[in-house]
């Protein structure tokens, strides 16, 4: 079945719960034969997929407030957006510290962030959606994607900078 | 560096034309393989002789690899294939 793998992952990943990841594909799959017309034809067929599959979790998912602290956005993107995306990029992690961390470490450490900052380093790192098709995935515009994932990228290198403290490496 | 970056201006009098914000937001455009060919070049001329911002490029770089690579797929439970094939299946919907 063509893109099952990564829907299915990315479902996982939002909700933490197979059951709940096995709903939403299969809700997923069922809304994108019904609505196919929908599909523009050469645009690309995994991101449209992505795009249904985000809706429903929000429709379904986040309404049932089973993810605690959902971000403010506009709180967050009254900071981050724009202007803010010219914030220094922080390089006081240093390269040695986290290239021997195993997968799961690393995983933690992108589960720890709330969920929409999570979502943008799925698509961005992990699917390799350009910024274009990760704002149309998103309903957001193009600089909220960059600032987003700016924003997503130093909260990520806090987050292994926690662990690589964890595990005795020092800064 | 950055006092010799700092002196450098001072007895020249002039800032340096590309200046390490500029560099720093383009190094996501960069990393992710949305820079124009011109702001890719400009980056990684300026990363050869500026040690800041090739660090920072590194550490991105490397956490973006991390994720990429260190991360695994879970492998898809077969009912679920089954259970969208028969939902959409022939005379289904």
């Amino acid at each position: 079945m063509p893109l099952i793998k990564p829907l299915y992952n990315f479902a996982f990943r939002l909700t933490f719960d197979e059951d709940d990841a096995h709903d939403l594909v299969q809700e997923t799959y069922l809304k994108a034969y019904r609505f196919i017309d929908s599909y523009e034809k050469g645009t690309n067929a995994k991101a449209w997929l992505f795009r249904i599959l985000k809706n429903s979790f929000i429709n379904d998912y986040r309404k049932s407030s089973k993810q605690p602290g959902m971000v403010d956005y506009q709180e967050v993107e009254s900071y981050y957006n724009s202007d803010e995306v010219d914030e220094p990029i922080t390089s006081d992690l240093r390269v040695d510290a986290f290239k021997d961390m195993l997968g799961d470490e690393v995983a933690n450490a992108l589960n720890a962030l709330d969920v929409d900052f999570r979502t943008i380093i799925i698509l961005c790192d992990l699917e390799g959606f350009t910024y274009e098709e990760m704002a149309k995935i998103l309903d957001i515009p193009i600089g909220t994607v960059r600032s987003r994932l700016h924003r997503a990228r130093q909260l990520l290198k806090d987050k292994l900078r926690e662990y690589a403290k964890t595990m005795g490496f020092k800064e | 560096m950055k006092s010799l970056i700092a002196f450098f201006q001072k007895i020249t009098g002039k800032k340096k034309a590309y200046c390490c914000n500029d560099c720093l937001c383009n190094l996501y455009m960069v990393l992710d393989g949305e820079a124009s060919p011109e702001q890719q070049e400009k980056f990684m001329k300026h990363i050869d002789t500026c040690s800041h911002c090739f660090e920072c490029y590194k550490v991105d770089r490397s956490v973006k690899e991390l994720i990429k690579y260190k991360i695994q797929n879970m492998e898809v439970p077969s009912s679920l294939i089954e259970s969208i094939k028969n939902k959409i299946g022939p005379g289904k919907c």
